[in-house]
């Protein structure tokens, strides 16, 4: 915060705008930290236990903080399988899952029981999502393939290998 | 004073106390400089931040193009009014007859326009032409989605081949058309009983 107030606009002069009427540092400088979070990198609070046992497992005591990378998503559009993803759900545009990207479009998948048929094409612009626990899970088995527009942001990789991983 | 004497000794003396700052300034230490410089490029950068910010949660315009809603929206050229804000407000306040932008379910990095015919657990017809459907088939549109169709059925694809599509997608509401004529889009339902 320091930092911020070192920033403040008008500090110097002696001709701008009283001391109160000036604008608080933190409120001036918000856009630029709304951008980052909307455009960049977002923490996450991940609650259910759809994705368990890599997110939220039985052992921990807390739910999982997740860093979500939104840059590659909505500038890149890069996403694979196996990618853990954010995606908004298409029945509430309120509500946002967290899911696993199982297949893209042009793979055929095999269902899993909800599913009216055994085994589905994932059309143009479409993914196929699965939660890791498939007992606990509302995902494409019930929902059906979903637009790949809906994905919102991905989980970030950590520099480890494996995904990124802190818990308290 | 004759005004242009007076406006031209005005110019004068604000040019002579801009050359003297631009001195002043060029005669301070490197670090005094850089430091100037790299706070109006912040402050620059902030100002950008809050016109995206603006542009994602309020609204903005956009230049609209394509042949689908041909009798509403011409097939270039055009500048409509988008609002975000309702939408973020309300994501399900969506009544038939609006026209909406939404991102296409066939690819994610385009955009789309279209008017919304069906409502969650409404009963609609797939295609009445009978062309991409029969037209005796019938659907009833799930939870959370809607039935959407472009003015211009015969250039348009939209709900007809990839069915109904998730509120989730919308983006924002088209309220008005500001380039070339002012237009406020109206809802042009009418309910028969």
């Amino acid at each position: 915060m320091a930092f911020l107030s070192r920033l403040r606009i008008g500090r110097n002069t002696s001709n701008g705008a009283p001391r109160s009427r000036r604008i608080p540092a933190l409120i001036f400088w918000s856009p630029l930290a709304l951008a980052f979070g909307n455009y960049f990198w977002t923490v996450k609070l991940i609650s259910g236990r759809s994705m368990q046992p890599t997110l939220n497992p039985d052992s921990s005591l807390w739910r999982d903080f997740g860093l979500f990378d939104k840059f590659s998503i909505r500038s890149r559009h890069a996403y694979q399988r196996g990618d853990i993803v954010a995606i908004v759900s298409p029945e509430d545009p309120r509500r946002m899952i967290v899911k696993r990207i199982l297949a893209i479009e042009g793979d055929t998948v095999r269902t899993l029981p909800p599913h009216p048929d055994p085994e589905v094409r994932v059309p143009v612009g479409h993914v196929w999502v699965e939660g890791d626990d498939s007992f606990h899970t509302d995902d494409s088995n019930r929902l059906g393939p979903i637009p790949a527009a809906l994905i919102e942001s991905k989980l970030s990789n950590g520099a480890y290998g494996g995904n990124f991983e802190f818990r308290p | 004073m004759h005004p242009f004497v007076f406006a031209t000794q005005a110019l004068r003396r604000s040019a002579q106390v801009r050359i003297g700052r631009a001195r002043e300034f060029w005669s301070k230490p490197c670090v005094y400089k850089a430091k100037v410089v790299g706070k109006s490029a912040f402050k620059l950068a902030n100002m950008a931040c809050a016109l995206h910010i603006f542009a994602e949660y309020v609204g903005t315009v956009s230049l609209m193009s394509g042949l689908s809603m041909m009798p509403t929206l011409a097939d270039s050229g055009e500048i409509v009014v988008e609002d975000r804000l309702s939408i973020r407000w309300n994501p399900t306040g969506i009544a038939r007859g609006d026209l909406i932008t939404l991102y296409s379910p066939l690819d994610p990095s385009r955009i789309i326009c279209k008017r919304v015919i069906g409502l969650p657990g409404d009963v609609v017809c797939v295609d009445p032409t009978g062309q991409k459907a029969p037209s005796t088939e019938h659907i009833v549109v799930p939870k959370g989605h809607l039935w959407i169709s472009g003015d211009n059925a015969a250039m348009s694809r939209d709900s007809r081949d990839y069915g109904p599509v998730s509120m989730s997608l919308v983006r924002a509401k088209l309220r008005a058309r500001i380039y070339p004529d002012i237009t406020i889009f109206r809802n042009p339902i009418t309910y028969l009983d």
